[in-house]
């Protein structure tokens, strides 16, 4: 499975649990992977708590040094462990400190699909959900962009309905 | 009444069709007669009114949870889906 994490108040990933765990994972790090709503710490979750407790007696520092080997890059472990007690002061905070989703309209896309225009409305249901997805993958520009075209396309099936109804009323008077 | 208009160009149903005819059954007092026009208002109804509810409501304990279930993209998605499925079978059942 692949995980996402919040080290240094934002997303990175994917991982597997196999790269987490060399990169000395710990318990309290926020984790997500698809399927969860919400973030949750990583003993939280069947996989990486069972990795987590295999490797209870290992050493952290060397657990770093492998991971820069397994990414050919040392900043990376340097920033990581710094990252990791960054996430670990996120939790303590109840992650407050991570970015809030961009605003994805799910009540406005569904309120338009049903009572204006179907057509412009499930575009825009669609594009709700995938600002939602994209988010919690950590993708936040690609989740700001989606927000955005669900934004537009409410718009344009608003303002489609509003200019409707003086032409429906003119053609139920002719018909 | 206004007349919607995707009935009015091709003669389909709309999965909204019929909330003028729900509206106008409830004025009346009549709950049952504004379901059995469009059986997904209701559905869609409580769904918007427990998105507003943990909007109001906020972000903590069982509520909480409820709202981010409901307004994550695979819960999304469902909602989207169920909509076009109502639209495909009141058309085909002439419902």
């Amino acid at each position: 499975m692949e995980y996402w994490i919040i080290v240094d108040n934002r997303h990175a990933g994917p991982y597997s649990a196999e790269q987490l765990l060399d990169a000395g994972l710990t318990a309290d790090t926020l984790v997500w992977h698809e399927g969860l709503t919400a973030w949750v710490r990583a003993g939280e979750v069947g996989e990486l708590a069972a990795g987590l407790e295999r490797q209870h007696m290992t050493d952290s520092e060397r657990q770093a040094e492998s991971f820069a080997e397994e990414r050919d890059d040392v900043a990376t472990a340097e920033a990581y462990k710094s990252d990791n007690r960054q996430a670990d002061a996120c939790v303590a905070e109840e992650t407050q400190c991570v970015e809030p989703c961009p605003p994805a309209y799910i009540a406005w896309s569904v309120i338009v699909t049903v009572l204006c225009c179907t057509i412009i409305g499930i575009p825009a249901i669609i594009f709700s959900s995938m600002t939602k997805s994209a988010y919690y993958k950590g993708d936040i520009a690609k989740a700001r962009r989606y927000s955005e075209t669900a934004q537009w396309f409410i718009i344009a099936s608003i303002v489609l309905g509003v200019i409707g109804v003086p032409f429906q009323m003119a053609l139920m008077g002719l018909l | 009444m206004l007349r919607c208009p995707l009935k009015w160009a091709t003669g389909l149903s709309c999965p909204g069709c019929g909330s003028q005819r729900a509206l106008a059954a409830l004025a009346e007092g009549d709950l049952a007669g504004a379901v059995r026009v469009n059986y997904i208002l209701p559905a869609v109804g409580l769904y918007l009114a427990l998105l507003g509810a943990g909007w109001v409501f906020g972000d903590n304990g069982a509520m909480g949870r409820l709202y981010r279930r409901l307004t994550s993209g695979s819960a999304v998605m469902a909602v989207g889906v169920a909509i076009i499925i109502w639209m495909v079978v009141r058309n085909l059942a002439g419902l």
